[in-house]
């Protein structure tokens, strides 16, 4: 195990599942706002609702990737 | 609106009219081991979909759902998915089915206090064992990225033998001995 992993696995251990389950969202939160990010830089002239649509394309695509 | 926001507001909906539930999935993986980002949320419920999804829909003017009923093709259970308007990430909530281990981790699922509420969560180990079952049946690998995050961050407070027998039962003994082996050794 490289130090990296073994210092993510007690950091794990260290937290309380309040604070996993809050980071998690967090990531969760931080992920998609990244992503949207991305798709109005690729089209700047895309809607909010278009911004969501093309995010829920890719998410799709990302899943199916997944399930390989 | 943030998906702590969307999340928080399903279980406070559950919460609130007594609806039977568990969050299930990686949201769920989260409570006991290193977080990891997810593109959806998942619940089981024992209730009546088509119920839930109706009183979901009336029951909030801040939060508004397209209930939308589907069918799970691995499990064979029935589910609705909630999207949120303006948003893409999406929660999908399952019928407690009929299965005998879904049955009993629902009866085992324990109650963690997070964001000032209580939420009810699958165990540790009904966690271990759901994820080892669904990388046989969807040949994921963040499944079992997920099962051996979750055996090497907690492998001193899970149930062995539970875990075990049900393993046995469902073919995935030698999988999970795999990444015992690799925790262990890790």
């Amino acid at each position: 195990m490289d130090s990296s992993t073994r210092e993510q696995i007690e950091r794990a251990r260290r937290m309380t599942p309040d604070e996993r389950f809050r980071e998690g969202l967090a990531l969760c939160d931080r992920t998609f706002r990244l992503m949207q990010d991305g798709i109005r830089h690729q089209f700047p002239q895309a809607t909010a609702d278009e911004v969501v649509r093309i995010l829920r394309e890719r998410l799709a695509i990302i899943r199916k990737i997944e399930a390989k | 609106m943030n998906i702590d926001d969307i999340v928080l507001a399903v279980i406070d909906h559950l919460n609130e009219h007594h609806v039977p539930y568990m969050i299930v999935g990686s949201l769920a993986t989260n409570v006991y081991c290193n977080p990891r980002s997810t593109e959806d949320g998942d619940f089981v419920v024992q209730a009546n979909l088509a119920d839930l999804a109706r009183n979901i829909r009336q029951g909030r003017s801040d939060v508004r759902f397209d209930p939308q009923m589907a069918f799970e093709s691995v499990t064979g259970t029935q589910k609705i998915v909630l999207r949120i308007e303006g948003h893409a990430f999406d929660v999908e909530v399952f019928q407690l089915g009929n299965d005998e281990h879904d049955q009993l981790r629902f009866s085992r699922r324990i109650q963690v206090q997070t964001f000032d509420r209580p939420v009810w969560i699958a165990s540790l180990e009904d966690m271990i064992i759901t994820k080892l079952r669904w990388s046989q049946h969807a040949g994921r690998e963040k499944d079992i990225s997920d099962a051996r995050n979750l055996i090497a961050v907690q492998r001193d407070f899970i149930d062995w033998p539970y875990v075990e027998s049900w393993c046995d039962r469902h073919g995935t003994r030698e999988l999970l001995e795999r990444l015992r082996r690799e925790c262990a050794a890790e």
